[in-house]
């Protein structure tokens, strides 16, 4: 690829996009800035392609903490505006991603991740990218590590306050969810 | 173990990230022996048992979470973009790797070119003689300087100076001023042809300089006078021209020098002649000459 092979490029692409772009979406939660920083990661690639060392790791660490390190600089840069989507019926797709086997039980879920969504974009940056990379991206600690470039301990420390922080987020939600579910099961008592 | 340790090790717990089966990215964070005495432990505390209850939750909603996002790709149109950019960059590297690399061999060499020339003046100037001093050149001129050798019979010897008298100390002329100074011959074959190429054009201009003002001289100095001897008045004795006394200029009717026996040209007797008279330090005349 880096000798200007542009089947080698496309098919790196096809196979790399999607964590990448996934990645950086679960990260920002912005359809637009994810797209953005795919782009440029493997724009970057084809630029400073040759700094990248295979003993050091495989592709995909270096391009996640090429889209680290991009994500950063941009959510640093956009932290004061606030983004017009925050609109939850312009939220990124996700909530098109529906089955219909119970309604009433998909419906509770799908509220469920989306209050967990929230809670995970609303997590300062440096647990989140660790919780994206262990728990959505489903990385080991060791490979979180190696694409944050630190400590295996710290990536737990970070992931065990992230998780902690997220708990605590979800707790009024799921109480609230509880109150809910027992209030319709009231109603249909009383029907 | 106790309640402390289980909260370490809950998370762990949860996200199922220990050895085991079905698990080959185990990071042995907790091992099978901690493992078991974890679910020992929760089994006997409520506490622990609710906090794993929620860490699981929170682990099947991320796993749920991430196995809906995990369908979501970058839009085509992102594709068609960056390679397209890659081609814009691949041909940009191409048009530049097809340049020859003339432009920078022109650049270098006119820069060294230019280096050596700098460095051939910068070695030539510090040989060149400061200007010639005009007395000095007015003394080559005046006196039978080497190398001008039609220089004395171009000029008039003006009255009362002695061509053959030595210079005087102000006037004498300077060898080092008249001849040319040796080029430093250290330096390169190229270097001695500039400097001697140099060196000539320098003696030319001097020669050229010196005839100049050898003309102006010339063409300011008094024209050439002839006198006769001086001729004592005849009421004065020879010991009286030993006083000494002041020349005078003056101007007399050509018939006077019938008065002292030279000839006198009828044609012209009209006119006025030139005569320097020696008047003694008691005012009265010496001695007289006629000057033409």
């Amino acid at each position: 690829m880096l000798a200007g092979d542009e089947g080698a490029l496309a098919a790196l692409y096809r196979r790399r996009q999607g964590s990448i772009y996934r990645f950086a979406l679960q990260m920002s939660g912005s359809p637009a800035l994810a797209e953005d920083i795919t782009q440029e990661v493997f724009l970057t690639l084809m630029g400073q392609g040759t700094s990248y060392d295979p003993a050091r790791g495989p592709l995909n660490w270096f391009l996640l903490g090429i889209a680290r390190n991009l994500m950063r600089q941009r959510l640093g840069r956009e932290r004061f505006y606030t983004s017009l989507e925050d609109n939850p019926g312009d939220q990124s797709g996700i909530s098109e991603l529906q089955t219909a086997n119970n309604p009433l039980e998909e419906l509770s879920r799908n509220e469920r991740i989306e209050v967990l969504r929230k809670a995970v974009l609303s997590l300062p940056t440096r647990y989140r990218e660790v919780l994206v990379l262990c728990d959505l991206q489903e990385l080991s600690y060791a490979d979180a590590a190696a694409v944050l470039d630190c400590a295996i301990g710290t990536v737990r420390s970070r992931l065990h306050r992230a998780r902690a922080l997220l708990i605590e987020k979800m707790r009024p939600a799921a109480a609230e969810e509880g109150a809910t579910a027992e209030s319709a099961a009231t109603a249909r008592c009383f029907a | 173990m106790n309640c402390e340790r289980f909260q370490m090790v809950a998370e762990d717990l949860a996200r199922n990230d220990g050895p085991q089966e079905g698990n080959p990215r185990g990071l042995m964070v907790i091992d099978t022996s901690e493992r078991a005495g974890a679910l020992a432990h929760v089994a006997g505390c409520e506490q622990c048992a609710q906090i794993l209850t929620a860490q699981n939750e929170l682990s099947e909603s991320l796993h749920s979470l991430a196995e809906e996002m995990q369908v979501l790709q970058a839009p085509p149109h992102l594709e068609a973009q960056l390679l397209a950019a890659h081609r814009s960059q691949t041909r940009s590297l191409a048009i530049q790797s097809s340049q020859p690399p003339r432009l920078y061999w022109i650049t270098a060499v006119a820069a060294l070119l230019l280096l050596v020339l700098g460095l051939m003046v910068w070695r030539v100037r510090p040989n060149s003689e400061p200007p010639v001093s005009t007395a000095g050149k007015s003394n080559s001129v005046l006196e039978p300087a080497a190398g001008s050798p039609g220089a004395r019979q171009s000029l008039l010897v003006p009255v009362g100076v002695n061509p053959t008298a030595p210079p005087s100390a102000n006037g004498a002329p300077d060898q080092r001023d008249t001849q040319p100074k040796r080029v430093n011959h250290k330096a390169s074959r190229f270097g001695r042809r500039f400097a001697a190429a140099a060196q000539l054009a320098k003696h030319k201009r001097e020669e050229r300089a010196i005839k100049e003002q050898a003309n102006a001289l010339a063409a300011n100095a008094e024209p050439a006078e002839v006198a006769t001897d001086f001729v004592p008045v005849g009421y004065v004795s020879a010991l009286d021209l030993q006083e000494g006394g002041q020349l005078v200029r003056v101007e007399l009717p050509r018939l006077a020098l019938a008065s002292f026996g030279l000839p006198v040209n009828m044609d012209r007797v009209d006119e006025r002649v030139k005569a320097d008279v020696l008047v003694g330090p008691d005012g009265l005349a010496r001695a007289i000459r006629f000057v033409k």
